[in-house]
């Protein structure tokens, strides 16, 4: 289990290096100069070639990599080009506001995924079926921004009970939260009802009908439990698609996170904050799934063999990107 | 012989006549047959039709010039002259609306075809050449993947800068691990067919093998994906349009004229209310279609 971990651990390096110099190899090639876009259009020749001398912008790019990258390793993200400060100090208290957001969403959307599969999944092929598989569809097509103007427009502008930006009070996290779980329910509903379809034809659960089980304590107790598993594991790969439609959703309520930070920093071409940014939500991700798979196998032990081989992992991301 | 006119017989006789019709039946005739049994898959199928025919008639379509100005009419409610009214600039909000399903949809058509042509190679390659190609292919796609693919998107944006090329290489980059993973899969579950071995086995060049024995068997799969990532591109192209790291003014392109309104949506709701209501309708049918052909091709995966 231990080796896992530190194997799992290991592959965040290639991946740290990979986005580092896929942003670096970008940022070579934009044009504008970073120190003249610190100094404003009034500084001297001399004060921006001084500015580009203390970023260290006149070495060769492949220096300037690896003293980043030397940094990241020392925890230091980078400076913002616009206020000064580390992007690690940035973005810290930002984490929470996302994380939060982040963790509504997934409760949100996994509940009513859940239920909805469950519902579709004892219904199979009846006009119930059709319905939910339609309605969550719906929300799964339909851009997450769009749903929040929509929302804004009846809740903020027409009935004035919700508040259309900000978090100043805890009513602001709603929309933004329903808006990014509305979105992931299609998923969790696809893949409990499939789950649960393959439990419900196993043995096991034919042997509770003979022993005289109710229906109910048969769907919730039995079936439910085991159908859990490949939605558990789906969570996982859900938290990207969530995180990315966080950044948009965040933008769209004003919301003080890391996702509405990014797409500050790019509209501002504040690159370290927007490669700070994009690392620390790549580390954030993998040490994620990394504690997701960890804590299923705690919960089932069965799971060890699949997980830690990665066919489990293959198996939930297949159904997840089928659905 | 004198034929008996019974019923029954005529219902038998028909019968026949049904069955003499075509007996062969491809893979493709038989996804056709279960595509037309499915209404939602037929709603989604007629609403992309209409839609296409909007995008190609639009001059005809749109009363207005998109981008003509007309201080005289500016913020008006949705009226006869201006069915879905007029924004801060006097512009008609209907042929913005209109011209923007031409803008989507090529651009959306731009995106995935070169989505296809870069992580859909890839994964082609991958798929086909497996061990260690497959390995390096994958490994690296990994890492792409490690970042949401929106996210990925805006930062090439963010550097390339706004416009249709730019988006259109921001979004084929941001879905290169996408669509390499599902390309792989549709291509491995070909490979192990006997007539691959047979086509090695006689010595095809590998280049003919991928092109005339797999890419045509996998096709089912392939356009599924190719009609979910048109609704996918133009969800992500009208979500970094509307928060501004995606096209420039003046394209009527539905995120940005959604970007136009934002300012006024308190005082005239119904500047962003249609094309709104435009994207919806429209990655809604591209879904419901794409879900439909996969029922149609895939049955088992229902």
């Amino acid at each position: 289990m231990v080796k896992y971990i530190i194997k799992r651990l290991l592959l965040l390096i290639p991946i740290l290096l990979g986005v580092s110099a896929i942003i670096f190899a970008l940022k070579t090639v934009t044009p504008g100069d970073p120190a003249r876009q610190i100094l404003g259009n009034d500084a001297t020749e001399e004060q921006v070639e001084a500015k580009r001398q203390e970023l260290g912008l006149n070495d060769p790019v492949i220096v300037q990599y690896v003293r980043y990258i030397a940094g990241v390793v020392h925890g230091d993200f980078g400076t913002s080009y616009r206020t000064g400060e580390p992007v690690l100090s940035e973005i810290a208290p930002r984490l929470l506001t996302s994380a939060k957001i982040t963790l509504g969403a997934v409760a949100i959307g996994a509940f009513l995924g859940i239920l909805l599969g469950i519902l579709s999944a004892l219904k199979k092929y009846t006009w119930v079926d059709s319905v939910v598989l339609v309605i969550s569809m719906f929300f799964q097509s339909v851009p997450e921004f769009v749903v929040a103007l929509v929302l804004i427009m009846i809740f903020a502008v027409k009935l004035h009970v919700l508040p259309a930006t900000g978090i100043d009070t805890p009513l602001g996290y709603i929309m933004p939260m329903l808006c990014v779980g509305l979105s992931s329910v299609a998923g969790y509903t696809r893949i409990t009802r499939s789950s649960m379809l393959e439990v419900l034809g196993e043995d096991y659960i034919r042997t509770a009908r003979a022993k005289g089980q109710t229906e109910n304590n048969i769907t919730y107790h039995h079936a439910l439990r085991n159908a859990m598993i490949p939605v558990a594991q789906s969570v996982g790969t859900s938290l990207g698609n969530s995180i990315g439609g966080g950044m948009v959703l965040e933008t769209v309520f004003g919301v003080p996170g890391v996702g509405k930070y990014i797409v500050d920093s790019i509209t501002q071409r504040n690159y370290p904050s927007v490669l700070g940014g994009a690392l620390i939500i790549a580390i954030a991700l993998t040490v994620i799934n990394l504690i997701v798979d960890i804590s299923f196998v705690m919960i089932d032990p069965r799971l060890k063999t699949t997980i830690i081989s990665g066919s489990a992992r293959k198996k939930a991301k297949k159904a997840q990107a089928a659905a | 012989m004198a034929k008996i006119h019974t019923p029954a017989m005529e219902k038998i006789e028909k019968r026949n006549a049904r069955r003499k019709k075509p007996a062969v039946s491809t893979p493709s005739s038989e996804a056709w047959k279960r595509f037309k049994r499915n209404p939602t898959a037929l709603i989604g199928l007629a609403v992309v039709a209409v839609l296409i025919l909007i995008a190609i008639f639009a001059p005809l379509i749109a009363p207005f010039d998109y981008q003509q100005q007309n201080y005289a009419e500016m913020m008006k409610a949705p009226s006869i002259k201006h069915l879905f009214g007029t924004d801060q600039f006097g512009r008609d909000i209907f042929s913005r609306v209109v011209y923007g399903t031409r803008y989507s949809l090529i651009i959306a058509l731009f995106c995935t075809v070169a989505a296809f042509f870069s992580g859909g190679l890839l994964g082609i390659i991958a798929g086909y050449f497996g061990g260690k190609v497959d390995m390096v292919i994958m490994r690296i796609m990994d890492i792409f993947q490690a970042i949401p693919m929106i996210m990925m998107a805006m930062c090439i944006v963010a550097v390339l800068g706004n416009g249709i090329p730019q988006l259109v290489a921001a979004i084929m980059f941001a879905s290169m691990p996408t669509m390499a993973r599902n390309n792989r899969a549709a291509i491995l579950r070909v490979r192990g067919n006997d007539y691959i071995e047979s086509a090695e086995a006689i010595g095809l060049s590998r280049f003919k093998i991928i092109v005339s024995h797999m890419i045509p068997n996998a096709v089912g799969v392939m356009i599924i994906y190719f009609v979910g990532f048109l609704a996918v591109s133009i969800m992500m192209m009208s979500s970094m349009s509307y928060i501004g790291v995606g096209l420039a003014a003046p394209t009527p392109e539905w995120g940005l004229i959604l970007n136009d309104g934002k300012a006024y949506i308190t005082t005239a709701p119904y500047m962003m209310l249609f094309p709104a209501l435009m994207i919806m309708i429209t990655c809604f049918a591209f879904n419901l279609m794409g879900d439909g052909l996969r029922d149609a091709f895939d049955p088992r995966l229902k």
